[in-house]
């Protein structure tokens, strides 16, 4: 990431305790880069928090979504297709976070508006990378949008 | 007759011949001018028979008082012979005739011999040929024989060759081209030659070019010199092409006779052979020759047949239909099978007998006799439905034992539309099938199904168009419920078992991620020395282990539903839910819930400890999704179900109730909707795989979060009596 990236606000998805403790362990390597890192257990509350946030902060809005596809209520291919349908949300970057590396599962994520794919466990280098080739093609792209 | 001997003449001489092929009339008078006698040359002068008759009163009125005359002269003796020149005007022809008389006797008591001869008068000839000129028809030619130069031509002669009568009149038949020279001499001699009239049929060509075929009538005209002759004419182009076209017509006609394998007799009224086919002749072991001197008598060898009253009988009916026996050369005799036709023949009728060999058609018979009795026996044990549709849809046939498949009785649905039968849906598949099978020869896998749930099968093959008939398909209809059944089932089956394994990758893999990052995790932390840290990483490790194993053992109890199955036993309701209450005795306790049951005695069927872990299942549930801080309120009742007899266990709560949203996703395995609940969310799944192997179904309703829940299990043989 270079010095002048702005740094990132991130919101985490999942609803196992564990796996949420080994990504906020993970990228917290990169502390420095870092705004603010959120984590919530379901789909629903997902959808829930970005809404509101919308309404109450719109600057406060996530980066980056690291989302799992296993979840309770509203799964994170749901989700997906329910942010990729929101104008207002549709240019957040979603990183599909998940434990099963099926080519379906990779498939369908693709093809509900996954923007990148990382299969759990990952390791602190393989987030660096993807967020600088996310950096690179669509904070980049989404700057220019905005203004 | 005189038979008399004299002058070398012999024995059946007679007088009276002779006198008949004489051309000049001879006729004896008695003295009243009565004919006595007149030849055949007389008759033709009189135009009638004029024996009996008195001759003045034959005569032309003109000529009456002259003969008279001449009469009494030679009965006075006066004088032995006169001649006569009289006007005479007698069939269609005026001119003089000639009259010699002489007597012989005394007086009265005499005869009167005449000779007489017609002389045409020319002139009056050439009035009655201008009158001809007028026919349009018949073409006439007055010409001189040797010249061959035209004298007179009529109306009809212009018209068919297409000249005037002015541009031909004094040319010769030669000049005009109308034949050739050596033609013309040749028909000169032959008409020197002939006393008759010279009839020929010759192509005449015409001015416009095509060729005529004429039928020419020439005739010598006495008394003219040069001598003449009269030319009919008649066009018979048409008659010569028509008999030309007759013959091609018999020509082929007898070809076909001649390849046919039955056996052809013509016979006329008295059972001559007019002709008979090759196939009859071999048959029989006659040549040709030798079967067409026989009559059809001598080929019948029925004893008590008739040929009188064979044909008799064809008059009211054209064509008669019977078996009978025919002798061969050899004398062997032969059953055949034999039609009889009347025939024109002649002007009148004649028979035709048609024969085919009695055993070759009895093996064609017992063949088809086969065939349509191996066929019954097919279709009587084939579990399908037979049709004949036509291309409109039309059912033309129906053949099949299975009549119990049916929806209404055979007589509803014959000769009626599809249209008119079956739900529009059904109709275009059935049609979409005929089509097919009538454009490429079959059609199969075409499947509907009907209002009452059975589905059908329709398979089609095109048949071949019979003449008169329209082009149709026999449709064979299967009932296929039962696969249709099972093959949704095995979808159903499909579906979940893909479903389960991707579900078990993912939700087994998710521990072990845990277990290994935490490994990792733990090691970074020992090195830092974070205590704090290690006994936290330790505590993930604990956790994802020990579900991992609580998940192992869930897929294992799931996957023993329906791999083993106890015998089925009748259960009591209030028996179950009293025993599953104590198995979740703890939770209830804690909560503080209660479970209410019907009292109505409720009997259900299957395997037991299932039936059980379904109750139990259903109470944890209940006390587990309990409002917080409130009791569970359970209560277990019936209710009568949409299908006859069906009985519904509702189980119902009060607990926080389901989103709608998320009410599809309850029972798939390791489903959670609450995140912190305890257990692996295998309940309902395990709720549902039960259930479904005791042939029931499992179905959650539930107004929304905060609402309450109720889930409804309907299985198969629940009965609220005791029942056996």
């Amino acid at each position: 990431m270079s010095p002048a990236s702005p740094k990132l606000a991130v919101l985490l998805v999942e609803d196992d305790p564990a796996h949420a403790e080994i990504t906020r362990r993970n990228i917290e390597e990169f502390s420095p880069m870092l705004r603010s890192f959120v984590h919530v257990q379901d789909g629903q509350e997902a959808l829930d928090h970005l809404r509101r946030q919308q309404i109450r902060d719109p600057e406060g809005l996530p980066d980056l979504i690291l989302l799992d596809l296993r979840l309770p209520r509203l799964d994170g291919l749901e989700v997906l297709a329910q942010l990729k349908a929101d104008a207002e949300l549709r240019h957040i970057p979603v990183v599909v976070l998940t434990t099963s590396s099926a080519d379906l599962d990779v498939e369908r994520a693709y093809e509900s508006g996954a923007n990148s794919y990382l299969v759990k466990p990952f390791e602190p280098h393989e987030f660096l990378s993807m967020t600088r080739a996310l950096g690179r093609y669509w904070f980049g792209l989404n700057r220019v949008v905005r203004l | 007759m005189v038979s008399t001997h004299q002058n070398g003449i012999d024995a059946d001489y007679s007088p009276w011949r002779l006198m008949d092929v004489a051309s000049d009339g001879l006729v004896v008078l008695d003295a009243q001018s009565r004919v006595v006698y007149a030849n055949r040359a007389f008759e033709a002068i009189c135009g009638t028979q004029p024996q009996g008759s008195v001759l003045t009163d034959l005569l032309d009125p003109g000529a009456r008082d002259k003969f008279a005359t001449a009469l009494s002269v030679l009965l006075s003796g006066a004088q032995a012979s006169c001649g006569l020149d009289l006007p005479y005007a007698q069939s269609g022809s005026a001119g003089r005739l000639e009259l010699r008389l002489s007597h012989e006797g005394d007086g009265d008591a005499g005869y009167v011999y005449g000779c007489a001869r017609v002389k045409r008068d020319a002139a009056a000839s050439a009035d009655q040929l201008r009158a001809l000129r007028q026919s349009e028809h018949v073409a006439l030619v007055v010409s001189e024989l040797e010249s061959g130069r035209l004298l007179e031509v009529n109306r009809a002669f212009e018209r068919q060759l297409g000249v005037s009568a002015e541009s031909v009149i004094g040319k010769t038949v030669v000049e005009l081209g109308i034949v050739s020279e050596a033609q013309h001499l040749d028909y000169v001699e032959r008409i020197q030659q002939s006393t008759d009239t010279v009839l020929r049929s010759v192509p005449v060509p015409t001015a416009c070019g095509r060729v005529e075929q004429m039928l020419l009538c020439v005739s010598k005209i006495r008394g003219f010199e040069p001598e003449l002759v009269l030319t009919v004419g008649l066009d018979i182009t048409a008659y010569v092409e028509a008999e030309a076209r007759a013959d091609e017509t018999e020509q082929r006609f007898r070809a076909v006779c001649e390849q046919l394998q039955e056996c052809m007799y013509f016979f006329d009224a008295t059972g001559r052979f007019l002709d008979v086919n090759r196939a009859a002749c071999d048959y029989l072991g006659y040549s040709r020759a030798e079967l067409m001197q026989l009559r059809v008598a001598d080929v019948v060898a029925l004893p008590d047949w008739d040929l009188a009253q064979a044909s008799a009988e064809l008059n009211t009916k054209r064509r008669k239909r019977f078996e009978s026996v025919h002798r061969a050369k050899d004398g062997s005799l032969h059953p055949v099978e034999v039609t009889m036709l009347a025939i024109p023949h002649r002007g009148g009728s004649a028979m035709a007998l048609i024969a085919r060999d009695l055993a070759e058609v009895r093996q064609a018979q017992a063949e088809v006799t086969d065939a349509r009795d191996r066929m019954q026996a097919i279709l009587q044990t084939l579990p399908d439905l037979l049709f004949e549709i036509d291309e409109r849809g039309v059912i033309l046939g129906f053949h099949s034992s299975r009549t119990d498949l049916l929806t209404r009785p055979v007589d509803e649905f014959m000769h009626r539309n599809v249209n008119e039968l079956v739900s529009p849906e059904i109709a275009a598949s059935i049609m979409r099938g005929v089509r097919e099978a009538l454009e490429h020869g079959l059609a199969s896998g075409v499947e509907y199904t009907l209002d009452d749930g059975r589905w059908f099968e329709l398979s089609a093959a095109r048949r071949a168009v019979v003449q008169g008939n329209s082009a149709r398909v026999v449709a064979l209809v299967r009932e296929i419920t039962e696969r249709k059944h099972r093959e949704m089932e095995l979808k159903r089956s499909n579906d979940e078992l893909l479903r389960f394994t991707y579900t078990v990758s993912h939700d087994l893999k998710s521990p072990l991620v845990t277990i290994g990052s935490f490994a990792g995790l733990l090691r970074q932390d020992l090195a830092k020395r974070d205590i704090a840290r290690v006994e936290r990483d330790l505590g993930f490790i604990d956790t994802a282990a020990n579900r991992m194993g609580q998940l192992l053992d869930d897929l294992l109890a799931l996957s023993r539903v329906g791999r083993r199955v106890e015998p089925h036993q009748r259960v009591s309701l209030q028996e179950l839910v009293s025993e599953a209450c104590d198995l979740v005795a703890g939770p209830i306790l804690n909560n503080g819930a209660r479970i209410e049951v019907t009292q109505t005695p409720v009997w259900l069927v299957g395997d037991r400890t299932r039936l059980l872990e379904v109750f139990q299942n259903l109470i944890d549930n209940a006390v587990k999704f309990a409002k917080p801080q409130e009791a569970a309120h359970v209560t277990i009742s019936v209710e009568p179900g949409d299908l006859p007899q069906e009985v519904v266990i509702c189980v119902r709560d009060a607990g926080i109730g389901i989103d709608p949203r998320h009410q599809h996703k309850l029972f798939g395995l390791f489903e959670k909707l609450q995140p912190d609940a305890s257990g692996t969310g295998i309940g309902l799944a395990l709720i549902k795989r039960i259930v479904e192997v005791h042939g029931g179904r499992v179905w959650i309703e539930s107004a929304g979060e905060g609402q309450g829940t109720c889930v409804r299990l309907s299985l198969p043989n629940t009965t609220l009596e005791p029942g056996t």
